[in-house]
């Protein structure tokens, strides 16, 4: 008992400061000076957490301010700057997709087919993408066929359960439940 | 010829043997099978003891259903994402398969967990069995590499920051890393060299890991049950019954499985952008990303050096013969504290906003 004790404090001890402690900082290789990938990352920031756009808001300041803003039409980027500050994150998306010649939010309802791979091939650990798609959740509620998946996985699993019975050790005996005493060292 | 022999053995009187153990006998004449009679202790029935076993049962599950997935997935990466989308959307049953891979995947690091931490509870890894603790431990570090690049693979904003994070760690080891680096083939995307590490090169150390595990099982014998101190009078079982045992828990495992997979399939996430950082990990390893939100990039490295060193170390500096956990209490409690720790990491990661690192 008290070496449970001991063990306890030990664990509380060790997680403690970490409990306190403040998150390390940013340290990779700093933001990007090109206002497309800037205005990349922005729309990447709306998609991904649509109820915080102040990182996006952010992005696309920088994109306004950076060095180099080839391949990007400013206009539409101040109009998405105006409409994520009213908090229209959709209107904001969609300035900042026609903003670098993106089709508006359309990826995710049509997505490119597997043989439509655009030209310039990615090498390395280049994304290969260039804009952010909607995520696909997970759950959408049931589907056709999912009852019988369900029952039958059911089925399964009552099937297992009755075998596993079944096939008990006689005994029951051995069981690691701390019963019986220890073996002789 | 076999005619004839049906007949003698009718005109003798005898009676046959049913046609089950005919067809048994045939296939053990030419495979051997019945080698797998041996006999084992009772306790490897129970589920604790069964846990490798039914870890090898998910391996099968993933094997199968991947080998499902690999027909439609696109490694290239720009079609990966949405050959995913495709698989669930597209593809009959596809988002069904899918979803049993992925459950298959978070089972099998559970009870891979669970049996790593049986073996250490009962002492299983003394000797005769260090050699076999390793095998075991270098089969946990290829499932942890297998949800890893599993999670890259759907190449999503949550994969691609992982792989990000895996490519900083290389930077860190300098030439130790040089796998994980984009220059090591400047012409093949990465991406596609985690593909094949995820359907061959991992699965196949791990097939072939299986069978020496297996193989130094039956050389040592089922590790016995501190909990039972008369051993040897303790009742003998053939390994089939262990077998078939493990069978009926891989059933059970299958159907919570399939109904996983029905009720909670998973998504896929935004086609990935370079330069944020806005997801979280898989929980597999928040305990490490804890220790990157504390120490920085480094603290990954740290983090699973050290549980690993200590893994290995285990059964060189625990050497005392005594198996039950009472007469360990410096390796229990020692357990329990590493235990926790992982435990608690977990659970701050879980409660705090993903952090810009990279």
């Amino acid at each position: 008992m008290r070496r449970a004790r001991i063990g306890l404090a030990l664990v509380l001890a060790l997680a403690a400061p970490l409990a306190l402690a403040t998150p390390a900082g940013a340290h990779g290789a700093g933001e990007s000076k090109k206002a497309v990938e800037l205005v990349q990352q922005a729309i990447a920031l709306i998609v991904n957490k649509p109820g915080d756009l102040a990182a996006a808001e952010e992005k696309v300041n920088d994109a306004l301010k950076a060095p180099d803003k080839a391949g990007v039409d400013l206009p539409s980027v101040e109009q998405a700057k105006t409409a994520l500050e009213s908090r229209d994150a959709h209107r904001g998306r969609a300035l900042l997709e026609r903003a670098i010649g993106a089709k508006p939010h359309l990826s995710s309802v049509e997505p490119l087919a597997i043989r439509e791979i655009p030209a310039e091939r990615a090498t390395g650990a280049e994304p290969g993408t260039k804009v952010a798609t909607d995520p696909l959740p997970g759950r959408r509620g049931l589907e056709t066929g999912d009852g019988a998946l369900l029952l039958e996985s059911l089925a399964v699993g009552v099937i297992g359960m009755g075998l596993a019975v079944r096939f008990r050790p006689t005994r029951g005996a051995g069981a690691p439940s701390g019963r019986g005493a220890p073996e002789e060292a | 010829m076999a005619r004839t022999t049906e007949v003698e053995h009718r005109d003798a009187g005898a009676a046959r043997p049913p046609w089950r153990r005919r067809a048994l006998d045939v296939i053990d004449d030419r495979l051997g099978i019945n080698a797998l009679q041996y006999p084992v202790p009772e306790h490897a029935n129970n589920l604790a003891w069964s846990l490798g076993g039914v870890t090898a049962t998910t391996l099968v599950v993933l094997i199968v259903t991947g080998v499902f997935l690999t027909q439609y997935y696109n490694p290239a990466p720009e079609a990966a994402n949405d050959s995913v989308r495709f698989i669930v959307k597209n593809v009959t049953g596809g988002r069904f398969v899918r979803g049993v891979h992925f459950w298959a995947a978070q089972a099998m690091y559970v009870l891979a967990a669970l049996h790593l931490i049986r073996v250490f509870f009962t002492g299983s890894y003394k000797k005769p069995r260090e050699a076999n603790w390793l095998v075991g431990v270098t089969m946990f570090a290829l499932v942890i590499g297998a949800l890893f690049t599993g999670t890259v693979l759907k190449w999503d904003q949550e994969g691609f920051e992982a792989l990000s994070h895996n490519l900083e760690i290389a930077r860190l080891l300098g030439g130790l890393g040089f796998w994980f680096t984009a220059n090591l083939s400047k012409n093949v995307p990465i991406l596609v060299r985690l593909y094949v590490a995820h359907v061959a090169i991992i699965p196949g150390l791990i097939l072939g890991l299986l069978a020496v595990h297996a193989m130094l099982v039956k050389r040592h014998g089922i590790s016995p049950s501190p909990a039972i101190p008369d051993a040897p009078s303790e009742p003998r079982e053939p390994f089939t019954h262990h077998l078939r045992r493990v069978g009926a828990f891989g059933l059970v495992l299958l159907g919570v499985l399939g109904v996983l997979a029905v009720l909670f399939p998973p998504g896929v996430g935004p086609t990935p952008v370079e330069g944020i950082e806005v997801t979280k990990p898989p929980w597999i390893f928040w305990w490490l990303f804890t220790l990157e939100n504390q120490i920085g990039l480094k603290g990954i490295l740290w983090g699973a050096g050290v549980l690993f060193a200590l893994l290995i170390a285990l059964p060189f500096v625990d050497r005392s013969p005594g198996r039950h956990w009472r007469k360990r209490p410096i390796a229990i409690v020692a357990g329990a504290v590493v235990l926790v720790t992982l435990i608690v990491f977990t659970i701050l990661e879980a409660v705090v906003t993903p952090a810009q690192h990279l």
